[in-house]
């Protein structure tokens, strides 16, 4: 198995600010677990996908493992070097090497950069050739995502270019190095929907000619499900289930993952809506549930699943599950 | 050409509502620098030899009459003009450059540094501007350079701080954290992306503190902190005029007044209007 | 024009409705010739992406329309009145009374220093003449209702999660008797689960107390799932209208079918969604003709040059397509 990602029980706790006189009168520390020991691998030249709803810890594992956020603990091997661990100059220079797509294409780019400036900047940051050759190198990359004719690109400005059109120039800015590993953190989620698929298929050919591997960060389980070959379903920062994507997306056993699909509408008219809507609301994340975190939301619990933790067991080949009474046959889906 | 020019002149003033203001202060003050710049061919009189009678009333021969000591007040108005716009402009022009990147590095930075930093700039901002200028002014001594020194650096904290809260709002946003995420440098970072974005603020921050600086200046020579006499100085003949209003002088003490109240609303009007259209 | 129209059913009528902004670089035609008609306890999906002017429709309709943008002709009929020329203390009565709105960011509708059930009581006595025990009793009965509990009567905005809080807003709509909900994208910032709830919430009021609901959204998906019928809007103007059914199977406008080509199906694993070619129009200056044609597979002469109108169809929807004239 070529495990060119590699993460290991990387976790992620923030401190809960308290005021002073609660800092007395309690002994201990709080703590948001945002991300709680989260394992995972990725092949090179696949896609994964996190994918869960806010406040799982998808975006925090995300920015982690390029060093956005500094992990509390844990390991991230990128082809065997372990980034989480760099420090200074050393991680400054790896960072050619893993970049990020952002959510929102009108955020993202310098309002006061022309977007062919915005593009050869990262060979400008890592001194690559001179400043003719990265015009040119820019130019062919604006050329190659789609923005053409790409010499009048180069000298706009992103005020005067649509949501689509930014965030190809996002796109083009991440890929300029010829990363191992690219991020993107929902990236067409603030793009209209018709526009969605031209991004997402963009993104799958860059792939394939650049050799890339995607980690793709999404609420939007229809949008992984375009995109993916792994699905990881993340829930109060730990991964519940993960699986390929025609396994999770045909049979999903973790109780989380089958209310997430089942909630997810459907273009269809004669679609019977068989939702099924875990009780109550998410769990505090200083003071976690005992045993499973969807146990006290969750359709099928016992008492167990209060008292003990279930941790990801392989299920199948290639698909893991976090869960005492992981749901098979729920027919919910065709293939 | 005047197609071209009504081009160029809507895409830098475009039209809003700070376009009126820009338009009638860099008109007051244009015509102040004009005076200033060709005083020699508006006037034969040299502002510091007597030019006639003393406390002559305004007349044909002394537009605006003449003073204690005979100068003419006119020239005077004129040739002040260079005083007080040479003594701002550099003190301001001082302050930003010694406030501009401190405040940079302390939003940027943060921690001990931003701490520290901000700790010394809040001491000296707590002075009321003038009452600062003059302590400096007496320990440097009189003298335009020093003048110009001791208002620097009363405003220094003013960029500072104004600088110091746009980086810090600004470090925020996400396409600085997207090009950390290449791998810049702080270096690049701050002059290549947070400057930039900065620079609009920068420059109304620096029409209103002109604004505030001539009152400054006008306000030590007032006291006779600033150029020594007879350099033509509106705050000094101010001064000077002062004592003889009861008895009916008054052109003495009006038309410096008005003329320190002009270039000061010029600039505030040049400010405020940058700021109307620079904000989104 | 639609049959609907004339129907004395009809809760809502808008007729030639046009809502322009003007900015520095032109006048933004929002809204361009909107034609509409909803009937009592219909539940209505308005669906279009960015620069549809769907939610410049929604604000429309309540004369929340932030100055110097206005609405610049047409007519909108309420039970018959025609809202856009009574006063503006007049549609204060009616807005938050017999039409409320539920917006996209709930953080913002509600005041952040007062208690959500004060808040409500508040609002409902100023529309309506009722002692204070009475509009406390409404507003927990309200609460209870939409699920929030009565017991939260004394939480403060803060204290809720997102699909929460939009819950206070349809609690709110509730008290006052509103017959008109227009919600504009009331769960785009939500996560699906809670949207689904939410949704659910709406549907389930509608029928238990007949309200006319009409929901404001880019996911196709989820009106097609829901809403009785589906309204389609395209730079500014109606292309497409007809029941869940007509535009889930067999949409007839060409962009309707786009964006329906351009929706997943997460049920069908092994669908792929397609995609829109070109951008969406620059709105102060909207390609001549059909406003859809630089994009469109089917576009003919005719279509570059005239404006195609809203036409009825045998099945009872309309269409804006020469396709079908």
């Amino acid at each position: 198995m070529n495990e060119f990602v590699k993460v290991v029980s990387l976790k992620k706790y923030f401190p809960v600010q308290k005021g002073a006189l609660e800092r007395l009168a309690s002994r201990t520390r709080d703590y948001v677990r945002a991300v709680d020991g989260v394992t995972f691998t990725i092949e090179k030249g696949r896609v994964m996908t996190l994918a869960g709803e806010s406040g799982s810890g998808k975006t925090t594992t995300g920015k982690m493992i390029l060093r956005l956020v500094e992990p509390t603990e844990g390991h991230v091997f990128l082809g065997g070097t372990d980034v989480a661990s760099m420090k200074g100059e050393t991680l400054r220079k790896y960072r050619r090497r893993m970049q990020m797509i952002f959510q929102d294409p009108y955020a993202s780019l310098d309002p006061r950069q022309k977007i062919g400036d915005a593009v050869s900047e990262p060979l400008r940051v890592h001194g690559i050739s001179n400043s003719s050759e990265r015009r040119q190198l820019a130019i062919q990359m604006l050329q190659k995502v789609g923005l053409t004719p790409p010499d009048d690109f180069f000298n706009l400005y992103p005020r005067n270019m649509s949501g689509g059109q930014r965030q190809r120039v996002a796109i083009a800015r991440a890929i300029i190095l010829h990363p191992d590993l690219v991020v993107a953190d929902e990236p067409v989620s603030m793009i209209d929907v018709s526009l969605r698929a031209s991004i997402l298929e963009l993104m799958l050919k860059l792939k394939a000619e650049f050799d890339l591997t995607y980690l793709f960060v999404t609420h939007d389980l229809a949008v992984a499900k375009e995109i993916s070959d792994t699905v990881a379903i993340m829930y109060m920062g730990e991964i519940v289930e993960i699986a390929s994507k025609e396994e999770l997306y045909t049979k999903p056993t973790h109780p989380y993952t089958i209310c997430l699909l089942s909630a997810v509408p459907v273009p269809d008219p004669d679609n019977v809506s068989h939702r099924i809507v875990p009780k109550g609301e998410i769990s505090s994340v200083v003071h976690p549930p005992p045993g499973c975190r969807f146990n006290p939301r969750c359709p099928f619990a016992q008492a167990v699943c209060n008292e003990k933790h279930p941790d990801l067991q392989e299920m199948r080949e290639g698909h893991s599950v976090a869960c005492f009474f992981p749901q098979e046959n729920n027919g919910l889906i065709d293939p | 050409m005047t197609l071209e020019f009504s081009r160029l002149f809507s895409r830098v003033l475009p039209k809003g509502q700070g376009r009126g203001l820009v338009i009638a202060g860099s008109a007051i003050v244009g015509f102040i620098v004009f005076l200033a710049i060709f005083a020699p061919f508006l006037t034969a009189y040299d502002p510091t030899h007597p030019a006639g009678l003393s406390m002559v009333p305004p007349s044909a021969d002394h537009p605006m009459g003449t003073n204690t000591l005979g100068f003419d007040l006119y020239s005077r108005m004129l040739y002040g003009g260079r005083t007080i716009l040479i003594v701002v402009l550099f003190s301001t022009f001082l302050s930003m450059i010694c406030g501009m990147p401190l405040g940079l590095l302390s939003g940027y930075l943060g921690g001990v540094v931003d701490r520290s930093l901000s700790v010394v700039m809040d001491s000296i901002y707590v002075f009321p501007g003038l009452i600062l200028a003059i302590a400096m002014a007496a320990v440097l001594g009189p003298g335009i350079t020093n003048a110009a020194v001791a208002i620097a650096i009363v405003y220094i904290p003013t960029y500072f701080r104004m600088i110091r809260g746009h980086t810090l709002s600004i470090k925020e946003q996400r396409y600085i954290e997207a090009v950390r995420s290449i791998g810049a440098k702080t270096r690049t970072i701050l002059f290549g992306h947070i400057l930039p974005n900065i620079l609009p603020t920068l420059i109304v921050i620096f029409s209103l503190n002109v604004a505030d600086a001539i009152l400054t200046e006008a306000g030590l020579s007032f006291f006779g902190l600033s150029v020594p006499a007879p350099t033509p100085d509106w705050g000094y003949d101010l001064r000077a005029g002062q004592p003889f209003l009861p008895s009916g002088s008054w052109w003495l003490i009006t038309f410096p007044g008005l003329m320190i109240i002009l270039l000061a609303i010029g600039f505030s009007l040049l400010g405020d209007g940058l700021n109307e259209m620079t904000s989104p | 024009m639609n049959s609907k129209e004339v129907n004395s059913q009809n809760i809502l009528a808008i007729k030639g409705l046009k809502t322009y902004y003007p900015i520095s670089r032109g006048i933004v035609k929002a809204v361009d010739d909107v034609t509409l008609a909803v009937s009592k306890s219909e539940f209505l999906g308005l669906v279009g992406e960015s620069g549809s002017g769907k939610s410049t429709l929604g604000l429309s309709i309540l004369r929340l329309i932030p100055p110097p943008g206005r609405i610049v002709e047409g007519s909108i009929l309420f039970d018959g009145s025609d809202i856009i020329q009574i006063s503006n203390a007049q549609m204060r009565r009616l807005r938050g009374r017999k039409i409320s709105m539920v917006f996209q960011d709930p953080m913002t509708s509600l005041d952040p220093l007062m208690k959500v059930g004060d808040h409500i009581v508040e609002t409902v006595r100023w529309h309506e003449n009722i002692t204070k025990s009475e509009a406390v009793a409404r507003a927990k009965k309200a609460l209870d209702l939409v699920g929030i509990g009565s017991e939260r009567f004394q939480d403060y905005p803060h204290q809720f999660s997102g699909g929460m809080r939009q819950r206070v807003m349809i609690a709110l709509a509730i008290c006052l008797n509103s017959s008109l909900i227009i919600a504009d994208e009331p769960t785009t910032a939500l996560d699906v689960i809670v949207q689904g709830r939410v949704l659910d919430l709406l549907s389930d009021l509608r029928e238990k107390y007949g309200l006319t609901l009409m929901l404001i959204t880019h996911d196709l998906a989820a009106v097609i799932e829901r809403c009785d019928n589906v309204a389609v809007m395209y730079a500014g103007q109606l292309v497409e209208h007809g029941t869940r059914r007509q535009i889930g199977m067999d949409p007839l406008h060409p962009y309707t079918q786009g964006l329906l080509k351009s929706t997943p199906n997460i049920r069908v694993v092994s669908s792929k969604s397609s995609f829109i070619g070109g951008t969406s129009p620059d709105m102060t200056n909207p390609p001549r003709g059909c406003r859809f044609h630089p994009r469109c597979a089917f576009a003919k002469d005719t279509c570059r040059r005239e404006v195609p109108v809203l036409t009825n169809q045998n099945d009872g929807r309309t269409v804006r397509c020469f396709l079908y004239t």
